[in-house]
């Protein structure tokens, strides 16, 4: 499913719509605001429950995503899509959550991820399963599950990868690789 | 022989074919909790729109920050302004007995939540998960307002066995565990919310 971010507005009709509403929403008019965000909030919702591997987790990032969006509206000229960057907000919220986790649990070593993670395997069901995905990417060490859901999730080329997470490409394609083979081995079990 | 590629070097030969066809079933929406509107309209109109180009959501956290950090201070001041009024049983004070309690003491549920929200205090401050966050100044603060208020406690309880019936060291020290569990309180109150 690498979509690109924009994928919210579907026809010209409906841009013109969204540029409407991102005018009043600049404005000040919090409806206009609550139309853009029952617009775009399950995309969004979607990409951060990928990257923080967690329901609740990624209800706060939400939130945080579009107070940001709504503090920086007024400043904003529109030079990508409004999913694009919104897209950009989540994904930075969710790197500045990882940092202050990274910070909190110094102690946890990738060992013992790696150990969550094999712990962590699908009890039942069919192999391949969309549910069975989604456990196993949750349950990746959060950088390697941030580089591989930007990657082979949200389609960032590698550059704009290591570009965001302040890491090398060279990291972040070892890192890919790696979650691939491990999702690719949870489903085969 | 083949010479190894280096991963940045290496053709992306993508995620292979099960994995991809796993990643193209994932849903492209999820739906977001039920209130989670309503709790970022509170949140809008708990804050407000910066109009200035310069680090806006930065700099409200910073303002937030000083103003927190000026309430603490303030709230170990008065400790330190409460402990210092009380200066007749301050005289003989001695930090090292300032776990000696007295035996009504002991039985006090008061005195039992003072010790327990010291614990506390202890156990937070101590822990670099949820202290990360707090400002150095603001810890050292209460750090010494604790020390002064112990100090006088001491002071109080050695007064009180020399003079069982000293009223006002009796007084003192009811004045100043109440004002010791209020400043932990409000300051673990504080500090979590920066």
């Amino acid at each position: 499913m690498t979509t690109s971010p924009s994928a919210s507005v579907s026809s010209p009709d409906d841009a013109d719509r969204e540029r409407a509403l991102v005018a009043s929403a600049q404005q000040g008019d919090d409806a206009a605001f609550g139309a853009l965000y029952r617009r775009h909030a399950p995309r969004v919702f979607a990409l951060l429950i990928r990257l923080a591997g967690d329901d609740v987790l990624a209800s706060d990032l939400l939130q945080e995503t579009f107070l940001q969006a709504w503090r920086g509206l007024p400043h904003w000229r529109g030079e990508s899509a409004l999913a694009t960057w919104l897209h950009r907000i989540a994904v930075n919220a969710h790197l500045a959550a990882l940092r202050a986790q990274r910070r909190r649990d110094a102690r946890e070593t990738a060992e013992e991820e790696m150990e969550k993670l094999a712990g962590i395997a699908a009890p039942s069901g069919e192999p391949g399963t969309r549910i069975d995905l989604e456990r196993a990417i949750a349950a990746l060490p959060p950088r390697m599950r941030t580089a591989f859901v930007l990657r082979d999730v949200e389609g960032y080329s590698y550059e704009e990868i290591a570009l965001i997470t302040d890491n090398a490409a060279g990291t972040i394609r070892a890192q890919v690789s790696r979650a691939r083979l491990l999702l690719s081995r949870e489903l085969e079990r | 022989m083949t010479t190894p590629q280096h991963p940045q070097s290496a053709p992306d030969a993508g995620p292979g074919e099960a994995l991809q066809r796993a990643i193209d079933a994932l849903p492209a929406e999820r739906t977001p909790p039920a209130d989670s509107w309503a709790q970022l309209q509170q949140a809008m109109l708990a804050t407000s729109r910066v109009t200035d180009a310069e680090q806006p959501s930065e700099r409200v956290r910073t303002n937030r920050r000083t103003v927190r950090v000026a309430r603490l201070g303030m709230a170990a001041l008065l400790a330190v302004v409460l402990v210092t009024s009380i200066s007749r049983v301050r005289r003989s004070a001695r930090a090292d007995v300032a776990s000696a309690l007295l035996p009504e003491e002991r039985s006090d549920p008061r005195v039992r939540a003072v010790l327990d929200e010291t614990r506390n205090w202890r156990a937070a401050s101590t822990d670099s998960l949820r202290s990360m966050r707090w400002p150095l100044e603001a810890r050292d603060a209460i750090e010494s307002a604790l020390v002064v208020t112990e100090t006088a406690l001491a002071s109080a309880r050695s007064a009180l066995r020399a003079h069982p019936d000293d009223a006002a060291a009796r007084d003192a020290i009811v004045v100043l565990r109440a004002k010791q569990l209020h400043l932990l309180q409000r300051a673990m109150t504080l500090l979590d919310e920066i």
